[in-house]
């Protein structure tokens, strides 16, 4: 090989190799930074960081989250429950009548909610629900975050629908079987990895999502569940809310909570990987 | 009494404005083994689709004419009634690939609530493998999937998917084609013991399956039937 040309590729593997190094330097920042912290708070105060009621702000104690992680939780079923199905109704109609007008409009719009910022849909469902109903609610938080998790759950099982091979609807169709047969039986079956991976992206994103929040749940953080008419807490708002605050207890519960927060969510990607293979 | 399994007169079907068959006028005499033969393109998967409303489910299709099955104007059939009394096998091998073998029969009588229990099940189970001369081959592997079989028995394994649905008139598109001599052999042995208790309607473009098989040959070129003959004609 020519010198020059070995310079230029020693050159260019430098350059790929800085710019991978920069690129994965804020992310490595960040979970050292939350794991560190993190797990000083979870040590100090060890497993009750996680059942344990929330600390006065003039305490030495950053106090636990417990309310917080039952609301995420809470919020994190109901979202699924509400934007599931909507997302796979909304995933068979696109997939199976394709050029109808209702299946182009379902796709261009399921697509198009992607790009809507969350605060938004928080804004929306604020006018819609939590006005009308006088107060904040574990129902108006499930119903904004189910917003923002459809689109990325719909996408998912509709890329799984539309991998289906044609020879099997034919199959399924020769048998005498009906469409809705043939898409709730033969389909989901043949598709169940797809639709499992799309329930676990929902669930991670609905683990994470603080925006939709912000003007929905009303962020209780001092009283476990008492309703879903009533206000809840949710572990992504109450990261915000205690960093905003100038405590430093509260600012060391954010880190252990953060360090929650992302171990749910790496558990629900690390099996979406796996899944999704 | 009825005296043809399948009437059909004056079919012209067009696809995407594209017309496929031309003025088709046949009738299928019952349990016997109709063979409709032709060269590829001639229309003649699209006629077999076409008699048990199959081809419905595609776009743009035009079709004028009368198609009688078993009595009874396919119009004024429930569609999937009628593709369950006239059952369709398709030329590639397409069992469910995610079912077991056992699934993969069990699937139809179950959503048709044709069985009352297990066992029930079981028997019809055994009953359709044996009728397609696969339950030697696969008794000690119901539970596995379809894709340890070899192309010829997962081919039986749909004819016996489709036998399990007690259909009247099996609606054959090449099931032998691209498998091996053994295969096709066993599977023609099938369909000659099948035509005893049921209608046979077989597309293939193979003459000396259609010599061995045929009670009645029809042949098909370009969307037409050209020489609608007895098979001694051969």
């Amino acid at each position: 090989m020519p010198r020059s040309r070995m310079l230029k590729d020693r050159v260019f593997t430098l350059l790929v190799f800085t710019l991978a190094i920069v690129g994965i330097a804020p992310l490595f920042a960040i979970l050292s930074a939350i794991i560190i912290n993190g797990f000083k708070t979870i040590i100090s105060i060890g497993p009750s960081f996680l059942y344990g009621l929330p600390s006065s702000p003039l305490s030495s104690s950053p106090g636990g989250i417990g309310p917080a992680l039952v609301g995420s939780l809470v919020i994190m079923f109901l979202s699924m429950m509400i934007g599931y199905p909507l997302a796979f109704m909304a995933a068979v109609l696109a997939v199976e009548y394709p050029k109808s007008i209702i299946g182009r409009a379902v796709d261009v719009l399921a697509k198009s909610l992607m790009e809507v910022p969350s605060i938004l849909i928080g804004i929306l469902v604020y006018a819609i629900i939590v006005v009308p109903m006088g107060g904040f609610s574990a129902w108006a938080g499930s119903i904004a975050v189910s917003l923002v998790i459809l689109p990325y759950i719909y996408t998912h099982i509709e890329t799984a629908l539309r991998n289906i091979p044609s020879e099997l609807k034919l199959a399924s169709y020769s048998l005498g079987l009906s469409r809705a047969k043939t898409v709730f039986v033969v389909f989901t079956s043949k598709a169940r990895r797809g639709l499992l991976t799309a329930a676990l992206i929902g669930l991670a994103r609905a683990s994470g999502e603080t925006a939709p929040l912000l003007f929905t749940i009303g962020g209780n953080w001092f009283t476990y569940f008492q309703g879903l008419g009533k206000p809840i807490g949710a572990i992504p708002l109450l990261i915000y809310t205690y960093t905003l605050t100038p405590y430093p207890n509260y600012h060391e519960a954010a880190w252990g909570a953060s360090l929650v927060l992302l171990t749910v969510y790496l558990c629900l990607f690390t099996l979406f990987r796996r899944l999704s293979g | 009494m009825m005296e043809y399994a399948v009437s059909i007169e004056n079919l012209n079907l067009w696809i995407s404005g594209r017309q496929i068959l031309y003025d088709i006028s046949l009738r299928v005499p019952i349990n016997k083994i109709t063979v409709i033969i032709g060269p590829s393109g001639g229309g003649k998967s699209t006629l077999l689709k076409t008699v048990n409303r199959l081809i419905d489910l595609y776009k743009n299709v035009k079709y004028t004419g009368k198609i009688v099955v078993l009595g009874r104007d396919t119009r004024k059939w429930n569609p999937y009634d009628l593709r369950r009394a006239a059952v369709y096998v398709s030329q590639t091998p397409n069992p469910f690939p995610h079912m077991s073998i056992y699934e993969n029969i069990a699937l139809g009588p179950v959503l048709h609530n044709m069985v009352k229990d297990k066992e029930e099940l079981d028997q019809l189970v055994r009953w359709a493998l044996e009728k397609a001369m696969l339950w030697d081959e696969v008794k000690d592997r119901l539970d596995e999937k379809p894709g340890i079989l070899s192309g010829g028995q997962q081919q039986r394994l749909c004819i016996a998917r489709a036998l399990a649905l007690k259909p009247k008139i099996l609606l054959l598109d090449e099931p032998t084609a691209n498998i091996d001599p053994e295969n096709t052999e066993k599977i023609e042995e099938v369909l000659r013991s099948l035509c005893r208790e049921l209608t046979v309607v077989l597309v293939t473009h193979d003459h000396g399956q259609a010599e061995r098989l045929a009670d009645k040959l029809i042949h098909m070129k370009r969307g037409r039937i050209v020489v609608p003959s007895k098979i001694q004609a051969v």
